[in-house]
């Protein structure tokens, strides 16, 4: 059984206020504008998906400051990026940017699915966010270079790469190198 | 609608990660169809991922906001615009031209690639290459170059999200994204038939997490959608203008028929092969060896006879 504790008011406040705050800053700019209509659930794959908090639950759960709830719910990650919620939105809440400030809220607290630290690692490592494996000689066979003109066959363009992400937030967590001081 | 130009048409060609690492057929079909339509395409050479939407954006703006624009700016050196086949390109590189119009943020994008330096200036447009096909390069180019038409066959159109929404970042929307019409009516250019069934921008359920997070959740969407194409328009095979959805619906297509799910396959193709077997190139060098074959539709199209 849960330990019940009672807060005041103005605590449950307060923490609302900075859960809030933090969404915003991670890119969840517009979330204080939702009304909680529904219009973006009602076209939202995640929805479908039956993962625990699509959208506009998701937002309720900011509003009231309930931040230790979704901090490792995979819901936010489920989002496909379709921008459906965006199109729909009669206050531009721009909701999917909601689900992306809680991933970048959950990265932060080192909740990190295994996909993304992948992804992350490779687009450091190659430029790309999948692995080269074998295609090389099938891209041959048709006609093309064998390996694309990207940064897999430009070193100096990969440590363009290299160098913008790590003097960025990201290079904080640890998978990627840092070159902060 | 955006009129055909009168010069030239020049674009730089966007190929992302997928299509040269996964289907590099869907490469080949690219690079031959549109030259042989006029259009003239230059390579961003030492572009990298967009990023794709699983990877930095979802760690952090600034660094996504900073390599999207390094590969926008690529496009601005060289003075053009950008064309992908990629959707999920598509979508990323756009929302971050949205998100870059705020003044702040382009100036803190900017003094991060100014220790590459690089500048971004908000120049280059992004275009889908469906889009350069209906706005650009036009029907009646298109109509021209064809050799193979698709005389009347049904094709069950599957556009993907990413192409649809949301509209206000895009410069060439849909008219109604919800009921979408550009691919619909480049199909009914070759010749097919391209009908509405009720599930036409449903979801392929690649996404970008939930086929890693979940494979039964990922392929009930590929179930509802294949169920109400075949039962509501029965289509000869499936076309698709985004390469994540074109390896989704044919990968997990065959899954579902192991797992007697369904009894019946519908092969998937990507816009520009059906167009280049169309225009008379050699069905090999654009259709790969995917899960559900493509032989008895590809050998239906050629033996339909020339026009």
């Amino acid at each position: 059984m849960k330990d019940v504790v009672k807060l005041k008011k103005a605590e449950i406040q307060r923490r609302a206020e900075v859960l809030i705050e933090e969404v915003m800053r991670f890119g969840g700019t517009e979330i204080k504008r939702c009304i909680q209509c529904g219009s973006c659930m009602s076209v939202c794959p995640v929805a479908i998906t039956g993962f625990d908090y699509p959208n506009k639950k998701l937002f309720k759960l900011v509003m009231l400051g309930l931040r230790e709830e979704v901090l490792e719910d995979p819901s936010p990650w489920v989002c496909v990026a379709c921008g459906r919620c965006i199109e729909v939105c009669s206050q531009n809440v721009n909701p999917m940017f909601i689900y992306f400030a809680f991933r970048r809220i959950q990265v932060r607290e080192f909740s990190i699915p295994a996909v993304a630290r992948e992804a992350l690692r490779l687009v450091y490592e190659t430029g790309h966010a999948i692995p080269v494996s074998g295609v090389e000689k099938v891209r041959k066979k048709l006609g093309l270079p064998e390996i694309p003109k990207s940064t897999l066959s430009n070193p100096d363009a990969l440590r363009e790469v290299q160098k913008i992400l790590k003097g960025t937030d990201i290079a904080e967590l640890g998978i990627v190198p840092s070159s902060r001081v | 609608m955006v009129r055909a130009a009168k010069t030239p048409l020049k674009f730089g060609l966007y190929l992302g990660c997928r299509i040269p690492l996964v289907k590099p057929e869907l490469e080949v079909s690219i690079k031959k169809v549109l030259p042989l339509l006029g259009v003239r395409l230059t390579e961003l050479e030492g572009y990298s991922c967009c990023p794709t939407w699983v990877s930095i954006p979802s760690f952090d703006e600034e660094a996504w906001l900073a390599i999207s624009a390094r590969n926008i700016s690529i496009a601005e050196e060289n003075g053009v615009d950008v064309v992908t086949g990629c959707s999920n390109c598509y979508s990323v590189l756009n929302h971050a031209r949205h998100l870059l119009e705020d003044e702040k943020r382009r100036e803190r994008t900017n003094r991060i690639l100014s220790r590459i330096g690089r500048v971004y200036r908000g120049k280059a447009k992004i275009h889908h290459i469906t889009h350069i096909l209906s706005n650009f390069v036009g029907r009646k180019k298109i109509r021209e170059n064809l050799v193979y038409p698709l005389d009347g066959l049904v094709v069950a159109v599957h556009p993907g999200c990413h192409m649809l929404w949301p509209t206000k970042i895009m410069d060439i929307p849909e008219e109604n994204p919800f009921y979408p019409r550009v691919l619909r009516d480049l199909v009914e250019v070759l010749g097919g038939k391209a009908p509405y069934y009720s599930r036409i921008e449903y979801c392929c359920g690649a996404g970008s997490f939930i086929i890693n997070m979940d494979y039964e959740t990922s392929s009930y969407f590929v179930l509802t959608k294949l169920t109400s194409i075949k039962e509501e328009i029965d289509p000869d095979f499936i076309v698709t203008a985004c390469s994540s959805c074109y390896i989704q619906l044919d990968e997990v297509q065959r899954r579902l028929r192991k797992e007697g799910k369904i009894d019946f396959e519908i092969p998937v193709f990507y816009y520009t092969q059906v167009l280049a077997i169309c225009m008379g190139i050699d069905p090999d060098s654009v259709v790969g060896t995917d899960e559900v074959s493509k032989k008895g539709v590809v050998n239906r199209i050629v033996e339909g006879g020339r026009k």
